[in-house]
């Protein structure tokens, strides 16, 4: 069965977020990453002989009685990832695709609640970090028994405003992490980065979901436009037709210096336009990943 | 030569301002919202506010398409030839057209002459004034036409119209010598002899050959007296307001005089200061009689004209008077030719209406009371010191005009009918013989061309905005 493909306008007519989330995940046949490997716990996998240093306690003694041999019992264990939501609910997020009238936010808070709802499915625990807007969060990833209705809860009244932070880094935590950063990549002195930059220093993984429109990859403007910026409310007037060039050259810059921000073994990359289907965007994000581990 | 049938019609180029606004105006600018414009800075132009032409040849092509309907208004005309020159056809107010005159004057209407009568103005229809002085009107003419400009003049060969120095023109002039008028009659002179029972009439005559008077002295009775030569006949009549004569004739006009009964009597009153002023009054008085058929007699009480200098007693009786205006002088510091030769007049409030005027516009001679009998006033003096006029001959031809009433010029101009020798008759001209040019083509009218160029461009502006 074919998944529904979730539009940017389609998106905009469901109200609520839980929903919508559902709606996106629906098709998204792998998670976001590899939930089980081999190790020590309850479930049985297989026996093996005892060698020297391993821990007397794993022997089965049952299994001596029986065979007079030492044997060590090895099973699947559960290993957990904790999800770190970061979502930029700044200004400049507020900004929408001309054809729909979806704004980024939207769309980068649809994606937060799906990838909670996809974390809450592989028993990993979620947190979520809203950076700016209007309710500023913190929610540290601990395991719950649903993580993904809080997250709903917490994601519902936030709007948009104000500017990233000059100085906020996120607090790396000592147990393995994966960092799912929803931003439109819009900085004025590296504070994104920076604020990344201690997760990086702590071997986490990061995900950096960098959210387009068509504007700013196709620049369609001609003739004379005053161009006024999200954040600072500074202008610009050029003669569009003319800036084209040099502004799509600029543009692909800025994409692959993101792109190459981080050695690529703990950094993903993953430029979405949000006048696409969102489900389309996040299974291609979640296939690359399976093919990158 | 390109010329305009409509020069007024290029002024629909003010219409070149429309595509002008059109192409300078531009939309306010399309606002759009960036997350960042850091990634334009680098790129942007500057500010293209400022007024700039857009689509040049667009542009271009709407301002000829324009200028070129405005030129169609103005209907241009090619001239392949150079432009024929202009020819005046002037026509003497007494030149009689007739025979060979008439047939000259047609056959120059229809070679494209314009007809002008020779009189001040050189106006299209006929003046009112007689013929003149055509040898100044012919000077004046000649120096403002350009050069490439042909005259033809008709005209009798009068004295009276061919004054003074033969002009030489610069311009070739054909001229039509058309008849002399019939000769002319009038009554110069009527009055009654010393005897009371007689009067006296001098009939002037003339004719192309000449002017000559005959004098007529017959009883103060009605009665007509006729010329021995049948050109003329003098009727005497008897009205209750005297003894007239009247000159008829069959091509004289008739021209009634009335007998001047007894002289003209004046008195000059004066102080002593304004003895010389009296003297030069009473020499000027005289010299404006002489010629007009009255004589003078000076008397002390009951005059006609009392002339009354200083501050003399008025007269006694009601009698046309002309008097020294009362109130200090005071001098005027211009120039006394700018001011009309009046160096010193009297500053008083100015009666009546104003006969005479300085070059202020003041009046230096009014008169009020305007009938009989009439009041004169003067705010001058008869005294060179206080005004030139009294001292040459323009007093006296003042006097004449004002008081005897006979010196009119034109009357005397229009009488003389003496022809005027051959050497005078026509202007120098250089001898050229007048030569007709030769007949022009008519230029080409280029409406149509223009019309059919702007439907053109018309549709090159239409598909060019259609797919642009």
């Amino acid at each position: 069965m074919n998944a529904p493909t979730t539009q940017a306008r389609t998106l905009a007519a469901t109200r609520g977020l839980a929903l919508a989330a559902r709606q996106l995940v629906a098709g998204a046949m792998a998670g976001i990453h590899p939930s089980r490997q081999p190790g020590l716990a309850r479930e049985f996998s297989q026996y093996r002989a005892y060698q020297p240093g391993d821990d007397p306690r794993h022997i089965d003694w049952r299994l001596f009685a029986r065979s007079d041999r030492w044997f060590v019992r090895e099973s699947e264990i559960e290993t957990s990832v904790a999800i770190r939501l970061v979502l930029d609910a700044t200004e400049s997020m507020r900004q929408a695709d001309a054809a729909t009238g979806v704004t980024k936010f939207e769309c980068a808070r649809v994606l937060a609640a799906a990838f909670a709802l996809l974390a809450q499915a592989q028993g990993d625990p979620v947190g979520l970090y809203v950076i700016g807007g209007s309710h500023p969060l913190a929610i540290a990833p601990v395991a719950q028994r649903r993580p993904f209705d809080r997250i709903v809860h917490a994601l519902e009244p936030v709007e948009p405003g104000g500017r990233w932070p000059p100085s906020l880094p996120l607090m790396a935590r000592t147990t393995r992490e994966l960092a799912i950063v929803l931003t439109d990549g819009h900085e004025h002195a590296g504070e994104i980065r920076a604020a990344l930059a201690p997760l990086q220093a702590r071997q986490h993984e990061i995900l950096l979901v960098h959210l387009l429109t068509a504007e700013e990859v196709e620049f369609p403007f001609e003739g004379p436009v005053r161009f006024e910026e999200w954040e600072t409310g500074a202008t610009l007037e050029t003669d569009a037709g003319a800036a084209r060039e040099g502004y799509l050259a600029a543009h692909a810059e800025h994409l692959r210096a993101w792109r190459s921000a981080w050695p690529r073994h703990r950094f993903e990359f993953a430029a979405v336009r949000i006048d696409e289907p969102l489900d389309r965007s996040l299974r291609a994000i979640l296939l690359r990943r399976l093919r990158n581990l | 030569m390109l010329s305009l049938a409509l020069p007024l019609g290029l002024l629909a180029l003010a219409a070149l301002v429309v595509p002008a606004v059109i192409h300078l105006w531009r939309p306010p600018p399309q606002v759009v919202r960036m997350g960042s414009l850091r990634l334009l800075r680098g790129n942007a132009r500057p500010p293209v506010r400022q007024l700039r032409w857009r689509e040049l040849p667009l542009l271009a092509l709407r301002g000829a398409l324009l200028a070129l309907l405005a030129f169609l208004l103005a209907q241009p005309l090619l001239q392949l030839f150079p432009t024929p020159a202009r020819k005046w056809a002037l026509r003497s107010p007494d030149a009689i057209l007739t025979g060979g005159a008439e047939v000259a004057w047609r056959a120059l209407l229809a070679d494209g002459y314009e007809p002008h009568w020779l009189s001040p103005g050189f106006p299209s229809e006929r003046p009112d004034s007689p013929a003149s002085d055509l040898w100044s009107l012919l000077r004046e003419l000649d120096a403002s036409l350009p050069k490439e400009a042909f005259l033809a003049v008709a005209s009798p060969a009068t004295q009276a119209s061919l004054r003074g120095e033969r002009p030489v023109l610069s311009h070739p002039v054909r001229w039509i010598e058309t008849p002399p008028p019939a000769p002319t009659h009038w009554i110069e002179r009527f009055g009654s002899n010393a005897d009371g029972q007689t009067v006296r009439a001098l009939v002037g005559s003339s004719g192309p050959t000449g002017t000559h008077y005959r004098e007529v002295v017959v009883e103060a009775q009605p009665q007509v007296v006729r010329d021995p030569n049948g050109e003329w006949s003098l009727e005497i009549l008897a009205q209750p307001s005297g003894i007239s004569a009247r000159l008829g004739g069959s091509e004289a006009p008739a021209q009634k005089a009335a007998l001047a009964a007894r002289p003209l009597r004046f008195s000059i009153a004066q102080d002593r200061e304004s003895l010389a002023d009296a003297r030069r009054l009473e020499a000027a008085f005289r010299a404006a009689a002489r010629g007009s058929g009255r004589t003078l007699e000076a008397v002390e009480r009951n005059a006609d004209w009392a002339f009354r200098l200083g501050s003399s007693p008025p007269p006694d009786s009601p009698v046309n008077l002309f008097e020294y205006a009362g109130g200090t002088h005071s001098p005027l510091e211009v120039d006394t030719s700018f001011a009309a030769g009046v160096s010193l007049r009297k500053r008083v409030p100015g009666l009546g209406a104003p006969l005479l005027r300085d070059g202020f516009g003041d009046p230096i001679v009014s008169e009020s009371l305007p009938g009989t009998p009439r009041r004169l006033s003067f705010y001058s003096r008869f005294d060179p010191e206080w005004n030139s006029w009294t001292a040459g001959g323009a007093l006296a031809l003042w006097l004449r005009q004002e008081i005897f009433a006979t010196g009119d010029s034109a009357m005397a101009v229009t009488l003389d009918r003496r022809v005027a020798g051959s050497a005078q008759a026509r202007p120098a001209q250089g001898g050229a013989a007048l030569e007709l040019p030769p007949p022009v083509p008519p230029p080409l009218d280029l409406t149509r061309v223009c019309a059919a160029l702007a439907l053109f461009l018309f549709a090159g502006e239409r598909i060019w905005s259609h797919f642009r």
